[in-house]
């Protein structure tokens, strides 16, 4: 119940903008996973991986990003969690 | 036949000097080669950060080898085991490429397509409406 409330008043916070997925728009077939650049904006300051529904990404490119985030993690490009 | 196109990323110890990274990579290089791998091509990344330490190292130098091979694959379990039991290599990770490309270049070729024919109707517009101000 709580969790929910701080979910509503960050709505309200940020008005909602339409969502699209950024792949899909700038034409990006393959996502790589030597890119940590670009897969970093893609998960928390945590090191977990945002899901589709909060960044847009269309299901074709989430599920390849998903796997690209794994494994930059693999090869240290991409932290597995990030400690306080 | 059709070849398959392998794509090997391994990290190399960063405290070794340039000459002994080049030659760790030469090795590599060497190897595939021997064991029959075609349009061999190495791209190095350089040393990079790592995002959190491997046995002790916070730094490592990226190499990127892309092969072709036909039907055996000796080639790839004989690299990945010398790679395994090299103690300059941190990681390293191989991918079929062209199995990993397959749909992104079908996707793509589908975009490209698109946007002919849409750049085709566009100048069809534009000849009409330049006919129709003559």
């Amino acid at each position: 119940m709580k969790m929910r409330r701080s979910f509503s008043t960050t709505r309200r916070n940020f008005p909602i903008r339409k969502r699209y997925c950024r792949f899909c728009a700038e034409k990006i077939a393959y996502i790589d996973y030597k890119n940590p650049e670009l897969l970093s904006k893609y998960v928390t300051e945590i090191g977990k991986i945002l899901p589709g529904r909060v960044t847009g990404t269309c299901g074709y490119h989430q599920k390849m990003l998903t796997k690209a985030i794994k494994r930059a993690r693999i090869m240290g490009l991409l932290p597995f969690v990030v400690k306080k | 036949m059709n070849l398959r196109e392998y794509e090997t990323t391994f990290i190399v110890v960063p405290n070794l000097s340039d000459e002994e990274t080049n030659s760790e990579i030469e090795n590599y290089r060497e190897l595939v080669e021997k064991e029959g791998g075609k349009e061999i091509e190495i791209e190095i990344m350089g040393k990079r950060k790592l995002a959190y330490e491997i046995k002790k190292h916070d730094e490592g130098f990226y190499t990127i080898l892309r092969y072709k091979t036909g039907g055996k694959t000796e080639l790839v379990s004989e690299l990945e085991r010398r790679m395994k039991t090299d103690e300059n290599i941190l990681r390293f990770l191989t991918l079929r490429l062209d199995l990993e490309l397959k749909k992104p270049r079908k996707i793509e070729e589908r975009w490209r397509k698109k946007r002919e024919k849409l750049e085709s109707m566009r100048k069809q517009e534009e000849e009409k409406r330049g006919e129709d101000e003559e």
